[in-house]
């Protein structure tokens, strides 16, 4: 069993993120890194402080989890239910991975015309965007998680006379589990990546959008605090995500 | 013809019988006016359009296939080179928990940063040529591989490592005869997730200094509302996704043998 | 346009109008809903105004909403999907609609922005004859209005095009090239070469209405057509005529309170808020647009440039008459001029 995260590790973790935006500061400051291009984090945070106050920015927060919570729970449902099932049934997997295959590569952006024409310039359409980048690589992983559960694991239940759903059920979707849980991962962290494509449609408000808005209006500060913003609410999302994962997967695997 | 005959030809008609129905009913649908032509093109409007870009080009002279080795080009290189530093790194942050939690937060983080985000500072560190699209395609594929890479050697089978130590395996030895074949089947995973996001980025990163190529022809076609190249670029690219995946199974197949051997034991 | 002549043609705009002829009944029109496609930019002028004022729902509108696009085509997708009403477009994004076969009409034309487009390059690139342009990189984003004013001082120049280096990069890395030197030039519509003119080093070789070479320096050179319209579907408008009527009446009467300098204050003011601009740069460009609801020769040779450009870059095989989708009777029923009106009837 694997013991909860020492005390030095997240340290470790804190330390490197602070050196990492030390060396930043220090790059814009010195002016090894052009301040217009790249400002400092100092001033990143200035000029969103000066421009959006609390309530603003836990709007734009919020608006933008809802819809990446939305299209990730779908991918999640989706890709999980479809992984399962093509790594179970190799026909199955025959005769619709090539679809999901051929759409994997296509680029959200490509997908943004049709997903307004579609869905509309609301909700829908958005969360549609970050669904379609979720949902591959959770659907990856749960596939080959299935074809890679271990055979003699399979061969042992069935000796116990556990065969058809049951075996499915009982054993080989917990094998494939921790594979599961990180393509979760993976997939959500591209959601969050997504998500300035997704709000690209007409939207008002959003992490997204004030990055895009900020690009527009040549204000570089208020965008690199929205990647900034993207980036952290990402952590801090991910870290109660790996939180569940861990309590449930975590018992038995090294995740 | 033999059993296995018969069985290999199933596996590849079922596919292309499922293919065809497919394409069969969405022309249907559209020519019944189940669905306008502005929501879904209709399959034979997109060969028209496809053939329109084969041979006249879009924007007239840049040829389809001018478009398709330009990319291909772009996401080989910039897919080879995240592969290239993404998996020892990985191996080596994954093989070690003190570095895998210091690197955690900034592995997330910059996973989650968007190509369009990344366009002006792109610009400024490489300029606008080839550079900055390589580096473009290559950051998301980077991360993502690196995720994965991270998470494959975690998830060996610890009894594997126990059990080799228990021989009196020499370290290097266990990381490289059994850990990292352990890890091969989910790196080969993760690597079909980066070729994804490779091509997932490529609209983003062609915007920058160029005309030509795949992303810059869908931008193109939605500029000048051509929405039926719009979706004979989206094919294209599907395409080549699907070849390209389908190179990384036949490397799957030669570098784990092993698994093959297994999944054809047990259909 | 200098102050002079722009006055004259406010007083002219004001007094040739009067009021506007059409009665703003309530209630009479179609549908209560209305979306307009919406933007970061001054020509929004009119439907702000239009807004702010209420005239949208003295009309009958009941409920107005905008959808912001920070830029790219997805506006015009909205207008094809129905998700929008009105759609606020440069000249070229229609012309290119029409020739795919989405049918699209041209309600008005909302403003010219022709000053608006502007060649700036660095200080150091050194380009003071229309022949040195062909020794730097020029920064423009492909297919838009920009790409069109460079053919146009191409062809002005008598510069062979296709030895231009162009490269093609969205507005905001336009500038940050320029800042570092990857380009020595960019061509684009406002606010960004106000900003890249605000860089300093850098000097405005070229505007869409004035040169800025040596050899005929402020000589008026009109090398741009952009301008800014009002586009709606044609079947909107076949639906819903007492809407579109409804509708342009309110925008052209906005564009006449606009236009007339004595609300000038007020409207920049307005502008900059609801686009969240910095009021000094909304004053200091104001003058680049001319908002003038008249369909005059000038609006079809414009737009008929724009088309000649589509069909020379190989985007698009036969022309068709701009007229052709041009319908000028709601805009002349409120009181705009058509001498050259279009021709499209539902």
């Amino acid at each position: 069993m694997r013991p909860r995260a020492r005390l030095s590790e997240r340290l470790a973790g804190m330390l490197s993120v602070i050196v990492m935006l030390t060396i930043w500061e220090l790059a814009s400051r010195f002016g090894w890194q052009d301040p217009q291009i790249l400002p400092a984090p100092s001033e990143a945070l200035l000029a969103a402080a000066r421009l959006l106050g609390p309530w603003d920015l836990a709007q734009h927060v919020g608006i933008s989890l809802f819809r990446i919570l939305a299209g990730f729970g779908l991918a999640a449902v989706v890709g999980v239910s479809l992984g399962i099932v093509l790594g179970w049934s190799p026909l199955a997997a025959r005769c619709l991975r090539p679809f999901v295959e051929v759409l994997r590569p296509i680029p959200p952006l490509a997908w943004l015309p049709l997903a307004i024409i579609w869905f509309g310039l609301g909700e829908p359409s958005k969360v549609f965007v970050i669904f379609l980048g979720a949902f591959f690589p959770i659907f990856t992983s749960a596939w080959r998680g299935m074809t890679m559960v271990s055979p003699t694991l399979i061969r042992a239940a069935q000796t116990m006379d556990v065969d058809g759903a049951r075996l499915l059920w009982q054993v080989a979707i917990p094998a494939t589990l921790p594979d599961i849980a990180a393509g979760l991962r993976v997939g959500f962290g591209l959601a969050f990546g997504i998500l300035v494509a997704a709000e690209l449609i007409a939207a008002k408000s959003g992490m997204g959008y004030l990055i895009m808005e900020a690009r527009q209006l040549g204000q570089l500060g208020i965008a690199i605090f929205g990647i900034f913003l993207i980036g952290v609410v990402n952590l801090v999302a991910d870290h109660q995500l790996a939180r569940a994962v861990r309590a449930t997967v975590g018992r038995w695997s090294n995740v | 013809m033999t059993h296995r005959g018969y069985r290999r030809l199933g596996d590849a008609a079922v596919p292309g019988v499922i293919l065809i129905a497919f394409v069969a009913g969405w022309e249907a649908v559209v020519a019944l006016g189940w669905v306008r032509p502005i929501q879904v093109p209709p399959p034979s409007r997109i060969v028209a359009s496809a053939l329109e870009l084969a041979l006249d080009g879009f924007p007239a002279g840049t040829l389809l296939g001018e478009h398709v080795g330009i990319t291909f080009l772009r996401i080989l290189t910039g897919y080879a080179l995240a592969l290239a530093l993404a998996m020892p790194l990985g191996l080596l942050i994954g093989s070690n928990r003190t570095l895998d939690a210091a690197t955690a937060p900034i592995v997330t983080f910059c996973r989650s940063v968007a190509t369009l985000s990344l366009l002006p500072l792109a610009v400024v560190w490489f300029g606008v040529g080839e550079a900055s699209k390589v580096f473009l395609i290559g950051y998301g594929c980077f991360w993502v591989m690196l995720s994965n890479t991270i998470a494959a050697i975690k998830l060996v089978d610890p009894v594997l490592i126990s059990a080799a130590r228990t021989m009196d395996t020499p370290p290097a030895h266990i990381f490289f005869k059994v850990a990292l074949p352990a890890a091969l089947p989910r790196m080969v995973a993760g690597a079909r997730v980066a070729l994804g996001v490779g091509f997932m980025v490529i609209v983003g990163a062609e915007m920058i200094g160029t005309t030509r190529g795949l992303g810059a022809l869908i931008m193109e076609a939605r500029t000048f509302y051509r929405s039926d190249i719009t979706v004979v670029g989206m094919f294209v690219i599907g395409a080549i996704g699907l070849a390209l995946s389908w190179g990384l199974t036949c490397a799957e197949a030669w570098l784990l043998p092993w698994e093959r051997r297994q999944q054809e034991r047990d259909p | 346009m200098n102050r002079r002549s722009f006055l004259a043609t406010g007083a002219a705009l004001a007094t040739g109008w009067g009021l506007p002829k059409v009665a703003f009944a309530k209630g009479e029109v179609e549908i209560t809903k209305l979306s307009l496609g919406f933007g970061l930019d001054p020509v929004f002028a009119p439907h702000i105004v239009a807004m702010e004022k209420g005239w949208l729902k003295d009309a009958g509108f009941a409920e107005v909403t905008t959808a912001t696009f920070t830029g790219g085509a997805l506006a015009g997708e909205a207008l094809i999907g129905g998700n929008i009403q009105l759609w606020t477009p440069g000249n070229l994004p229609p012309i290119s609609m029409v020739h795919t076969g989405i049918p699209i009409v041209v309600l008005g034309t909302n403003c010219v922005a022709a000053a608006a487009d502007n060649l700036v390059a660095r200080a150091d690139a050194n380009v003071k004859a229309p022949e040195d342009l062909y020794n730097i990189k020029i920064a423009l984003l492909a297919g838009s209005t920009a790409n069109a004013v460079l053919s146009g001082l191409a062809r002005h120049y008598g510069l062979d095009e296709k030895k231009l280096q162009v490269v093609n990069m969205p507005p905001p890395e336009q500038l940050a090239a320029l800042k570092t030197g990857t380009v020595q030039a960019l061509l684009c519509w406002q606010p960004w070469g106000h900003n890249a003119l605000a860089l300093g080093n850098t000097t405005l070789v070229h505007s869409g209405v004035a040169s800025g070479f040596e050899k005929n320096k402020g000589a008026a050179v009109r090398i741009s057509a952009t301008r800014s319209l009002f586009v709606a579907s044609q079947d909107f408008v076949r639906k819903n005529p007492k809407a579109t009527n409804a509708l342009v009446a309110a925008l052209v009467r906005a564009q006449g309170y606009v236009a007339d300098p004595a609300n000038k204050g007020e409207v920049i003011a307005l502008v900059a808020e609801k686009t969240k601009q910095d009021k000094a740069l909304v004053e200091a460009i104001w003058h680049q647009y001319v908002f003038d609801p008249t369909f005059d020769e000038g609006y079809a040779a414009d737009m008929r440039v724009m088309t000649g450009y589509l069909q020379a870059s190989g985007r698009i095989k036969e022309a068709k008459d701009p007229l052709d989708f041009t319908y000028s009777a709601p805009a002349v029923a409120a009181g705009a001029k058509a001498p050259a009106p279009g021709r499209w009837k539902p």
